[in-house]
């Protein structure tokens, strides 16, 4: 019998999004974010979505707001990094569109790491109680007795994402990912989540990774499917490959903050059929001069 | 007044002066001016001291040039090791980490930090990014601020929403900071220096920076600043700080005020 190759198209590996999912991506800030899965969950034209982010990114969550997309946002921080503030996130809470669960960084990771473990909940010391985020998310924050000590502790909730999306540089066909970058938290996020897709820069042969199982940073044993994304993380970056695009990113924020984003979308995403079609129409010289082989 | 320095050099400087041989610190994004300030001591008093740089993961950075982004994978250059999310809350959590920079879109008298929401939380007037890392003030050593401005919008008497508890409300703060915390005990503007060290833990004056004096720093701070008794102008950087601080910002973008 053969072993299966789970390498599919973007639109076969993500028509197992549906309507409501809760959804995770990959990635910190501009760094490795699946930006052609989230764009073709944009032109799947998926709903109500639930997103929860990793404790410090934003583009995707922004540019899926901005699309229709989401119901839901788990905040730790949601931004543009060194471009400001999400536009399109900002004023979907200023207008009340949106659902938020406001939280933090330790509360989005160690859910997540309940969710991996099996774990019921994770428990903190007590900082959270100098904070006004109890008040708000009562729902999250949960003051219970040490039975150890006696003393106050608070529980978080394990959060566990339906599907989980993340961006390597290198996969093989049976789900294998190298990421350059060095390991944030994918190891977590996709034992916490029930269902991964992973795309890549580059689809290699399985005797790459045997040949050197140390650096794996993702073991093809948590992952559903593989799909090939050349410039995946574009606009941003995806460590050891490629920089991110700077002009694109003030461009998007331009766009993003005169509200002006359906047509960003509709010049980028929705008239593409595909991603590789979308990076096709960027100027070829400006994205070989991001990669760091051209340097 | 004519200075062969800029302000950003100068606030570097004296953050530099602030870090131990021992500390473990740790630095978060847009900061261009603590990362120098860091491998500043490093390279000066605090040959042993450790650092992270934000998301990226660098444990020392040595980074040839000064990117706008903490996240940015070319921050490796140089590195000792790249520490995962998982390592970093670890040490946020423990304590490890002796300094920790931190910031806010509101900062009150008490060095309270809000980085949610400026007006009513449920109708917010401005939507910040969300609270991150702040909750950790309560746990880390000691919580150095750091601001790329300063008004009364920012400075506020209080803040609209605790994202990174300062010195308000004493008894709380003794019954849930962790024992080895002190919460904020240093901020730099580009205005000036202040620290906590007034009887209820209200922010105080300690030097303002060339061109200010305590009445012009206390024109663009929304609260009644305390005065420390010897306040004066920061100290200058000196020439060897200087040579340093260009060595590492190469590029010249603390020397152009960013």
């Amino acid at each position: 019998m053969q072993r299966t190759s789970k390498l599919k198209s973007a639109a076969e590996a993500l028509a197992h999004v549906k309507d409501g999912a809760k959804i995770i991506a990959g990635g910190v800030h501009l760094s490795n974010t699946p930006m052609a899965l989230v764009r073709q969950l944009v032109r799947q034209g998926v709903r109500d979505l639930e997103i929860v982010p990793t404790p410090a990114t934003g583009l995707w969550v922004d540019l899926l707001i901005a699309a229709r997309c989401v119901k839901k946002v788990h905040v730790s921080y949601i931004g543009l990094e060194f471009l400001g503030l999400a536009p399109n996130f900002r004023r979907a809470v200023e207008a009340g569109e949106i659902e938020i669960s406001e939280v933090d960084e330790p509360t989005i990771f160690h859910g997540l790491r309940a969710a991996a473990s099996g774990l019921p909940f994770c428990v903190f010391p007590p900082i959270h109680l100098l904070t006004d985020l109890p008040k708000v998310s009562p729902d999250v924050y949960k003051t219970i007795t040490d039975p150890f000590t006696g003393e106050p502790v608070v529980a978080v909730p394990p959060i566990q994402p339906d599907v989980c999306l993340v961006h390597v540089a290198k996969a093989d066909i049976y789900g294998n990912g190298l990421s350059l970058g060095g390991r944030h938290m994918e190891d977590i996020i996709t034992k916490a989540s029930r269902h991964v897709i992973l795309s890549a820069e580059e689809i290699v042969d399985t005797s790459e990774f045997s040949a050197a199982p140390t650096q794996t940073t993702i073991p093809g044993v948590l992952v559903h499917s593989v799909v090939h994304a050349p410039f995946g993380a574009y606009p941003g970056a995806c460590p050891g490959v490629y920089n991110y695009d700077r002009p694109h990113l003030l461009e998007y924020n331009e766009f993003a903050k005169s509200d002006r984003t359906c047509d960003y979308l509709d010049a980028y995403v929705r008239t593409r059929n595909s991603d590789d079609d979308m990076i096709q129409r960027i100027d070829p010289a400006r994205l070989q001069a991001l990669r760091l082989d051209a340097r | 007044m004519s200075m062969d320095f800029s302000v950003s050099e100068l606030m570097a400087a004296a953050i530099s002066r602030e870090l131990r041989d021992d500390d473990f610190a740790a630095v978060g994004t847009a900061s261009h001016i603590p990362l120098c300030g860091l491998r500043l001591a490093q390279r000066t008093h605090a040959p042993n001291l450790w650092f992270l740089y934000g998301g990226s993961g660098a444990l020392n950075s040595k980074a040839s040039e000064l990117v706008e982004m903490a996240a940015d994978y070319r921050n490796l250059e140089g590195a000792e090791y790249r520490t995962p999310l998982a390592d970093i809350i670890d040490f946020e959590f423990t304590g490890r980490f002796s300094v920790l920079f931190l910031g806010g879109m509101q900062i009150d008298k008490y060095g309270n930090m809000n980085m949610v929401a400026v007006g009513d939380y449920a109708k917010p007037k401005v939507r910040g990014p969300g609270t991150v890392g702040l909750a950790f003030t309560a746990s880390v050593q000691r919580t150095f601020v750091y601001v790329q401005h300063h008004d009364p919008r920012l400075f506020v008497e209080k803040v609209d929403f605790v994202s990174g508890r300062g010195h308000s409300g004493p008894e709380e703060v003794a019954a849930y900071r962790r024992p080895w915390a002190q919460g904020p005990t240093y901020l730099i503007s580009p205005l000036g220096v202040f620290d906590f060290e007034t009887p209820d833990g209200a922010m105080r004056l300690r030097s303002y920076h060339p061109g200010q004096s305590v009445e012009s720093v206390q024109a663009k701070t929304g609260f009644k600043l305390a005065v420390a008794p010897d306040v004066g102008p920061t100290p200058a950087p000196t020439a060897q700080e200087l040579r340093i601080i260009r060595e590492i910002d190469a590029g010249g973008v603390l020397r152009a005020g960013a």
